[in-house]
């Protein structure tokens, strides 16, 4: 049996030293991996920021909003509060009228003035058209010129309308009606009129 | 076999105060009635006129009236023996504006032919009437030979025929007449009847047969130049200073 071999003391000390330093290799490598993968993490969250900000922005608008409608909100109900307070305690007829309402001097519509007068042109327009119309549209002989013209024939008698007294009599009273309505239509618009004007 | 009738018997129709005979018709009227008489007159001297014929375009431009209002004229004032005929069978009026009896009349004497005499009515002793008389067939009895013989055989008893026609632009009986007639007097109703259809008429019964035109219902500012009223006027001062 071969004796046994006695180490050396400093190769005992050099591989204590060697396996210390192997330790603190791995403790430093463990360390490193620790901070690179702090790195990566610092990193990704410097990538995301900018997306982060958008988000913040949003939801910061939203915040915004919500508060401007929980204000009114809130404004409504304290002025609805008020004024269920003021029924409740019956002091709404404590009102006062500051200034009172004034009646303008004027119409502001129709323009009455404008509508007599469109008025009385239109009917003056429509009326001479009529007159132009049935004139064109009637082809009728009236004096024997127009049967000289047309018919080439000598007319012998012009005999005039033969009425009877009891058709006279009627005209007469048919014409003054007409002519006093007429007078009374005139009358009637021309005071219309100056009621306008004024 | 003359029936007499005096022209103020029987009740008068409500076309009487258009007659000259009404006490209310301006003197303008018959002023002018007696020109148309005139110039007939003149007419028959120069040309031999004696059967007139009166028609118009249309109907109610005042045929009867005029036809009446001229025979009254031409025997009253003019004292010539006139006939007047009513040769209108379909809607005949003259025996109702003068309160006659239709039948018999000139349908009946047509039909008839010249065996039977003619039975007119004798207003006075210058105007006779022969009334419409009874028509089943206006067209042949118009068209009939016995037209012109009867019309000839008149015309030894009378001046003047008169014959008031239906109106020529709605049926043909006027042309028919026409045709056996010396003349025909146009009536046009100023206003109202389209010219187209009075050049119509004119065309039917034919220019050279057509004397003249009665003017009817102008206006009276329209009648020689408003000469009407100032001749009513003189004739009411001349009759009152009388």
């Amino acid at each position: 049996m071969p004796p046994p071999r006695v180490r050396d003391p400093r190769t005992v000390e050099l591989q204590a030293g060697r396996d210390r330093l192997r330790r603190q290799i791995a403790s430093r490598e463990a360390e490193e991996s620790r901070l690179r993968a702090q790195v990566a993490d610092y990193g990704h969250r410097i990538e995301v920021t900018p997306g982060l900000e958008t988000e913040l922005t949003g939801i910061m608008r939203d915040y915004d909003t919500l508060k401007g409608i929980y204000a009114k909100l809130l404004g409504r109900k304290e002025e609805a509060q008020i004024s269920a307070n003021l029924q409740e305690n019956d002091i709404g007829e404590q009102f006062m009228i500051v200034a009172p309402a004034t009646l303008p001097s004027r119409p502001a519509s129709p323009n009455r003035l404008q509508l007599n007068l469109a008025g009385v042109f239109g009917g003056l327009v429509f009326a001479l058209g009529l007159a132009g119309f049935l004139e064109y549209r009637d082809s009728s002989l009236r004096t024997d010129h127009d049967v000289l013209a047309a018919l080439a024939l000598p007319t012998l008698v012009t005999i005039p309308v033969i009425l009877p007294p009891w058709q006279v009599r009627r005209q007469r009273t048919v014409g003054a009606i007409f002519w006093l309505s007429a007078l009374a239509a005139l009358a009637a618009g021309a005071a219309l009129l100056l009621q306008s004007l004024r | 076999m003359a029936r007499t009738r005096s022209l103020d018997a029987g009740n008068p129709s409500r076309y009487f105060d258009k007659t000259i005979l009404s006490p209310d018709m301006t003197p303008a009227v018959k002023e002018q009635f007696r020109n148309l008489a005139t110039k007939l007159h003149h007419t028959q001297g120069s040309k031999g006129l004696k059967t007139l014929v009166i028609s118009s375009a249309l109907a109610s431009e005042g045929k009867t009236l005029t036809s009446i209002n001229l025979a009254l004229t031409l025997s009253e004032s003019f004292k010539r023996r006139v006939l007047l005929i009513d040769a209108d069978f379909r809607r005949p009026s003259l025996h109702d504006l003068l309160a006659l009896a239709a039948s018999p009349g000139f349908a009946d004497a047509l039909v008839q032919g010249t065996d039977a005499p003619l039975a007119p009515y004798v207003m006075t002793p210058y105007l006779s009437v022969l009334t419409a008389g009874s028509a089943i067939e206006p067209i042949s009895v118009l068209s009939s030979r016995n037209l012109p013989r009867v019309l000839d055989r008149a015309k030894d008893d009378f001046d003047w025929i008169l014959l008031d026609t239906p109106p020529i632009g709605l049926l043909s009986d006027a042309g028919l007449i026409a045709a056996h007639a010396d003349g025909v007097l146009l009536v046009v109703a100023a206003g109202k009847t389209p010219v187209d259809l009075v050049q119509r008429a004119v065309a039917t019964f034919g220019r050279e047969r057509i004397v003249g035109t009665v003017l009817n219902r102008v206006e009276p500012d329209a009648v020689a130049g408003g000469y009407h009223y100032s001749y009513d006027q003189y004739y009411r001062r001349d009759k009152g200073e009388r």
